[in-house]
């Protein structure tokens, strides 16, 4: 057990080691770069030459797989630790770059499940940016009912031949490897002809499409395979028994869910305006006081927040001392909602000015704010819905019965 | 690892994790095992129905004195423990469980702080060191208004020769009727101030309140009641910022009792979704009322982090302390209300009655929500203290 003041002093280190290299420029919410930095890829160009350096420093020092043996170019930190590197670098705005779904979700079943070989072609990869990871779990007709999939892998000698449709697979068309649920058994129980293979997106026969959302943005693709040869020692995990990893991967989405909205702050590196600043902004005298009734929306919406924010340290601090912590659903359907109040709210406060789609008389920021409303919808679909959310509430938490 | 730059400012104190520690947990083990043998909740209605005028139980009030638990925040050397806020909010959290009313809020974080943050030696040693041995119960008189207000009072205090004379009326206090020393709030000439005040003082008339929750609180009137110079607690005319700060602090207080009220009623709801048997199976099976439930849940969840971490800034002194305290007054009431609500109707028919145990939960809802502020005066306060306020 590290003690206290062995932290205290890593945390020094840590923010001493960011004072000295972080760039200015990480805290340009839209530095070009950004993409690049936080999810990597054989694609992925660092054009400035000071984020580059700041980048390759980051890589050098393991941070980006903070609890990765060295050998996986991970530095090989305790749980305590790494939080405190997630802390110290979301304080200077470079939390982003330590998040990805390679690392974060598929990294950790690869080093559970992976063969050693496997082990090796993809951790040290993953852990340096090198290579950018996407999930393939959803299809066009099985969304939350997910062992149902029907994406189908024939064996073939040393192959398997892969027909079928993914959906909803996030920045699928900026990624290189995607963690892939394929059936490989049509006559076995829904939940036990599942298989994980990890494929090459590169392979032929693979067409990513992006899908327009109502946003505008298009961070989720349609990803079809057409007899897409896979060799099989690109399986992770034994054949048919690929639920089993799924379940046992929802952990690290879990943990994944946590850190990811731990960084949240620190994520655009851009300091949003504070609800009351926008309400004021919005009337006649900005000087004025605000209405009691507009104050208190604000009020409540800050609270539930605060809450928010408290719950997420809470779990992080109940997970760190083994006693019982708030489950990720919790924090998973609460984020949803608490995101989705608040960006209805901006809307509110800012009234007509925040109804445009283009045109010179409304501010980047007001765009923005009703892109952020629009997207903020999904919020409480992707992952699991917040009505699957609950249901994982009520029968894992509340222990009530199957209906 | 690079060598510390020179220019680097040490890291800022580490935030107190929000957990219980070892010794909290003992606490808990022990304030549950007493609470289970000294105040169960069919106390409640067996006091009612015998005419009870004490509004809690004595025998209760003198266990938490042995076990030294009241007097747990108030300083050592004045015959408490010196714990912190932390400690109290462990016990105030158990008693809420069993809705188990004991002296705790009125002497020792109201009276009690008040006295020991500004009370001179003697007023402390002649009042605190009682408190502990539970030979007193202090009360603090400073509601004027059926809505909690921190503005000025309209009980006056005029200045005479040798002391002050009180003139106003005081609502809702709690413990009032059992007290035996009053510390009023009043305002002189010059501010706000406070006063110890013998409730037996000539003009002193003290009617009792029997509470929809089964508590009793008093409505105080002071017509023309003399105190002398060495009544007065503090400067006179400067009591207001020692009051707010005990007034957070109990207000922490009192939402660790109603996060423990809540906790409670859920966990005996859902315990009563899977025992309950409708169309062949647990009504805990369908799914419309999993989901009440596991909302429910949630906003406890988001509860129970808000009380802990107004909790650890009140012991931290840290500058948000204060809208912490309303942020967590302003939840818990609405979420005691509503779950109180939420209780009776997923209890049924049953939970109407006075039987069971949902009915003894939504009056206290109803008691504590409108209690040191409800949620509309919090979120106020939370805007007022976050410069949007109106």
């Amino acid at each position: 057990m590290t003690t206290a003041a062995a932290l205290d002093s890593f945390r020094a280190d840590v923010r001493a080691w960011f004072a000295e290299h972080t760039p200015a420029a990480i805290a340009d919410s839209r530095h070009p770069d950004r993409g690049a930095m936080a999810w990597g890829g054989r694609r992925a160009r660092i054009e400035d030459p000071a984020m580059r350096t700041f980048y390759d420093e980051l890589v050098a020092t393991g941070w980006i797989a903070p609890t990765w043996s060295k050998d996986e170019s991970g530095a090989g930190l305790s749980a305590a630790e790494a939080a405190i590197v997630r802390d110290e670098a979301t304080r200077v705005s470079a939390g982003f770059v330590l998040q990805n779904f390679g690392t974060l979700m598929v990294g950790p079943l690869i080093r559970d499940f992976g063969t050693d070989e496997q082990r090796r072609r993809h951790l040290t990869a993953m852990a340096r940016g090198e290579i950018a990871w996407c999930l393939g779990f959803s299809e066009p007709d099985h969304g939350s009912d997910l062992a149902g999939l029907q994406c189908r892998a024939v064996r073939d000698g040393e192959v398997y031949v892969v027909t079928g449709a993914k959906v909803w697979n996030s920045r699928a068309h900026r990624s290189d490897f995607m963690e892939l649920l394929v059936r490989t058994d049509p006559d076995a129980p829904k939940h036990h002809g599942i298989s994980v293979l990890m494929v090459d997106l590169s392979t032929p026969g693979i067409s990513i499409s992006p899908i327009e959302l109502i946003s505008g943005g298009s961070d989720f693709c349609e990803t079809r395979f057409d007899e897409v040869r896979v060799p099989v020692d690109h399986r992770l995990g034994p054949e048919h028994d690929g639920w089993r990893l799924v379940q046992h991967g929802l952990r690290f989405e879990r943990e994944a869910v946590v850190t990811m909205a731990m960084a949240e702050t620190g994520f655009t590196g851009r300091k949003r305006a504070t609800l009351d600043e926008i309400a004021r902004h919005h009337q006649v005298d900005p000087s004025a006081p605000l209405p009691g009734d507009v104050a208190s929306q604000i009020a409540a919406a800050e609270i539930e927040q605060l809450a928010f924010r408290a719950t997420q340290r809470r779990a992080a601090d109940a997970a760190r001392a083994g006693q019982p912590a708030p489950h990720p659903s919790v924090l998973k359907y609460v984020g949803a909602k608490v995101t989705q109040r608040r960006r209805d709210l901006e809307m509110a406060l800012r009234g007509t000015s925040a109804i445009g789609w283009k045109g010179a008389a409304y501010t980047d920021e007001s765009l923005r704010s009703s892109r952020e409303w629009l997207r903020a919808f999904g919020l409480s679909i992707e992952g699991g819905t917040s009505e699957i959310q609950l249901n994982i509430i009520a029968r894992r938490v509340l222990d009530l019965p199957l209906g | 690892m690079t060598a510390v730059s020179s220019t680097v400012s040490a890291p800022s104190r580490r935030p107190r994790p929000l957990v219980l520690d070892d010794e909290q947990l003992l606490l808990r083990d022990a304030a549950r095992a007493l609470v289970a043998e000294c105040a169960p909740m069919a106390d409640l209605r067996d006091r009612r129905a015998a005419g009870d005028d004490v509004g809690f139980d004595r025998a209760l009030h003198r266990r938490l004195v042995e076990l030294g638990w009241l007097g747990i925040t108030l300083p050592v050397d004045q015959g408490g423990s010196g714990g912190r806020l932390a400690d109290a909010a462990v016990l105030f959290e158990v008693l809420g469980a069993n809705l188990a009313p004991a002296p705790l809020l009125s002497s020792e974080l109201l009276a009690g702080r008040l006295l020991a943050i500004a009370g001179d030696p003697t007023q402390q040693s002649a009042w605190l060191p009682a408190v502990c041995a539970g030979q007193a119960i202090l009360a603090l008189a400073f509601e004027d208004r059926h809505h909690h207000d921190r503005s000025s009072p309209f009980t006056t205090a005029t200045r005479q020769s040798g002391g002050y004379v009180l003139q106003g009326a005081k609502r809702e206090v709690i413990d009032g009727h059992v007290a035996d020393q009053l510390v009023v709030v009043a305002r002189s000439s010059s501010g706000c101030s406070a006063f110890l005040v013998n409730p037996t003082s000539p003009g002193v008339t003290i009617r009792r309140n029997h509470l929809i929750d089964h508590r009793i609180s008093a409505d105080i009137s002071f017509d023309g009641v003399v105190v002398d110079d060495d009544a007065l607690v503090g400067e006179e005319g400067a009591i207001d910022a020692v009051l707010d700060g005990v007034l957070d602090r109990a207000t922490v207080a009192l939402c660790a009792e109603m996060l423990g009220s809540a906790q409670a009623i859920f966990d005996r709801t859902v315990a009563y979704l899977r025992d309950r048997v409708q169309f062949d199976q647990p009504i805990g099976s369908f799914q419309a009322l999993q989901h009440r439930a596991a909302i429910w849940h949630c906003d406890l969840e988001l509860a129970r982090s808000l009380v802990m971490a107004a909790v650890a800034a009140v012991d931290d002194e840290d500058p948000e302390a204060a809208a912490l305290a309303s942020a967590a007054k302003a939840t818990l009431s609405d979420l005691l209300l509503r779950s109180g609500a939420e209780a009776i109707q997923l209890h049924g028919g049953i939970g109407m009655t006075y039987e069971a145990d949902p009915g003894l939960f939504v009056t206290r809802a109803r008691v504590a929500a409108a209690l040191l502020g409800d949620a509309t005066f919090h979120r106020r306060r939370f805007a007022t203290l976050n410069g949007y306020g109106p």
